[in-house]
């Protein structure tokens, strides 16, 4: 049972700092993104890749490329991995406006999710990657789930109170003028592109920290952890907990979290549990947004 | 060096698809004055103002701004420049506060980078006061009903114009865009924004006008420009041009 709990509090640590990283260009600059769970999967593979391999990996010669560094170095390639990733699709992307730029990143989230599962000599595709490094921070060797608590709980720490400074700072007021209005921002010169590949770069780059958290937490990853399903999820916790502010991400997180896992002990049968579960989900959010298109504690209808 | 134009319209053509709205359009604006844009709806006189200020491409002829081209410069590229603009629907940031918008038009504010932004944020708590002071008194200066810290949809429409007026004041504009400052305002807001109007080029801020309030037009603008299906039809001094007979006609079918 405690394991259980450590294991539910370190999902909660992962999903938070990637729905502050969405709510940076969602709830501030106003764009509905459909690719994070990509940013998230490029950071987790590129994290995996820059740790596993060395003389004694079973994948030399299986995988394309494969590097033996140390936890907090592959963390921050999955950082930089995420960050170009969002530069990359952020410039195509950005030319578009509204309906066209949601596709744009839909798109993009497939193309992810296209590569990981066929690019097989990347990262053996459908099969994944299994026996990840537990993490070795400078000597720290994190092996217990408290101590993944402690790894995750740091993580946030070190990332959160950027995205918050964010959030506060003149960068994010002219996101909120953007997501206001983006002519009336422009007259004033503030630069709608920038700003929002800004936004954009800082989200992949958190977001790719997750990824390589996740990776080392669970030591095998495969390309359906990374697919359009959890981007949308990702969007949903926005959708319940709100956006714009500080108090609605990590609402969202631990509602949708601990959601599923509550309905787990509400007896219902086990061959209909987990039908049933994607059901309420479904049932919640459609009754949110027809009353409470804010989400929970959100500043900002995303409608 | 006075009587340089700041701003160069030449041969301004501006189609959409079949229709052309505006046929070789030119006009310059003297630095300091108030210049007027009148002419029946539909004459083309915002999309002349847009296509000045970037938001719309124009098809042919060329913007200067003391002397520089640009056309086809972003919009953002050109309110940099130091041309400010109001929108017909004045466009404030609803869900802001009336600081909070004017905060967004202060040229020392660093809104523009993410790392900027995080560069200073440790003298944030030292910065933040005075950029909050100064916002504060161009909301006073501009006459903006006090309270500032509230959303700015909660402002009546006559101050939420104010407002706009208070950003574009807060930039340091020196070339301003007003498209209808006055449509839909009580004789005391025209007053006032008349009273603004004046401060403002007596600062040396060049100011051009779509307006179909005429006692206000003679009012604020040295010059006018008629504009007609596209075309310049008329220009001189206000009084003249809102005096021709034929210009009466075709203003206000007198």
């Amino acid at each position: 049972m405690e394991a259980y709990l450590l294991h539910l509090l370190i999902m909660i640590g992962i999903y938070s700092i990637l729905s502050y990283s969405m709510n940076l260009v969602t709830g501030f600059g106003g764009l509905l993104i459909f690719c994070l769970a990509g940013f998230y999967g490029i950071g987790a593979y590129a994290h995996t890749l820059l740790q596993v391999g060395g003389p004694e990996s079973q994948f030399i010669g299986e995988l394309l490329f494969s590097a033996a560094l140390p936890f907090p170095v592959a963390l921050l390639g999955a950082a930089a991995a995420g960050g170009l990733a969002a530069l990359l699709i952020g410039s195509v992307a950005l030319r578009f406006r509204g309906d066209f730029f949601v596709f744009t990143t839909l798109g993009f989230q497939m193309i992810v999710f296209v590569v990981l599962y066929n690019w097989t000599d990347l990262g053996r595709g459908a099969f994944g990657i299994y026996g990840i490094p537990r993490p070795d921070v400078f000597g720290w060797e994190v092996r217990e789930l408290w101590e993944y608590v402690v790894l995750v709980g740091a993580l946030n720490a070190l990332i959160l109170p950027v995205l918050f400074l964010l959030y506060r700072s003149p960068f994010g007021l002219s996101l909120k003028a953007l997501r206001e209005n983006e002519r009336a921002a422009e007259s004033l010169g503030i630069s709608a592109f920038r700003q929002h590949l800004s936004a954009l770069v800082v989200a992949g780059a958190c977001s790719g920290i997750a990824g390589g958290l996740f990776a080392s937490y669970v030591t095998y990853i495969d390309p359906t952890s990374f697919g359009l399903k959890e981007s949308i999820f990702i969007v949903s916790l926005l959708l319940l907990g709100g956006s714009g502010n500080i108090r609605g991400p990590i609402l969202g997180v631990v509602v949708m979290i601990l959601l599923p896992e509550a309905l787990r002990f509400a007896g219902l049968p086990d061959s209909i549990a987990p039908n049933m579960r994607e059901i309420i989900y479904g049932f919640t959010l459609v009754i949110l947004m027809y009353w409470r298109p804010k989400g929970l504690a959100g500043d900002f209808a995303l409608r | 060096m006075m009587n340089e134009p700041i701003l160069t319209i030449e041969n301004l053509d501006k189609r959409f698809g079949d229709v052309a709205v505006l046929r070789g359009v030119s006009a310059s604006l003297l630095p300091g004055t108030v210049t007027a844009f009148v002419g029946p709806n539909g004459a083309g006189k915002t999309t002349l103002f847009h296509a000045i200020t970037g938001d719309l491409v124009p098809d042919g002829g060329a913007v200067m701004l003391r002397g520089n081209p640009i056309t086809r410069m972003a919009p953002w590229k050109i309110a940099r420049k130091g041309l400010g603009k109001m929108f017909q629907d004045v466009r404030i940031f609803e869900n802001l506060t009336a600081i909070e918008n004017v905060l967004l038009a202060l040229h020392d504010h660093p809104g523009q980078s993410a790392w900027a932004s995080l560069a200073e944020a440790p003298f944030r708590r030292r910065l933040e006061p005075g950029l909050v002071r100064e916002a504060k008194s161009w909301l006073e200066k501009a006459g903006v009903e006090p309270p500032y810290d509230r959303p700015a949809e909660l402002l009546s429409f006559g101050n939420k114009k104010l407002l706009a007026l208070a950003r574009l004041m807060a930039g340091k504009f020196d070339l301003l865009l007003l498209d209808e400052p006055t449509a839909g305002l009580s004789p005391i807001m025209v007053n006032r924004i008349t009273e603004l109007i004046r401060q403002l080029t007596d600062q040396g801020i060049t100011i051009a006008l779509i307006e179909h309030n005429f006692s206000f037009v003679a009012d604020v603008a040295e010059r006018a420009y008629l504009l007609q299906e596209g075309q310049i039809h008329d220009y001189g001094p206000t009084a003249e041009v809102l005096a021709k007979e034929e210009n009466r006609e075709m203003l206000i079918g007198l």
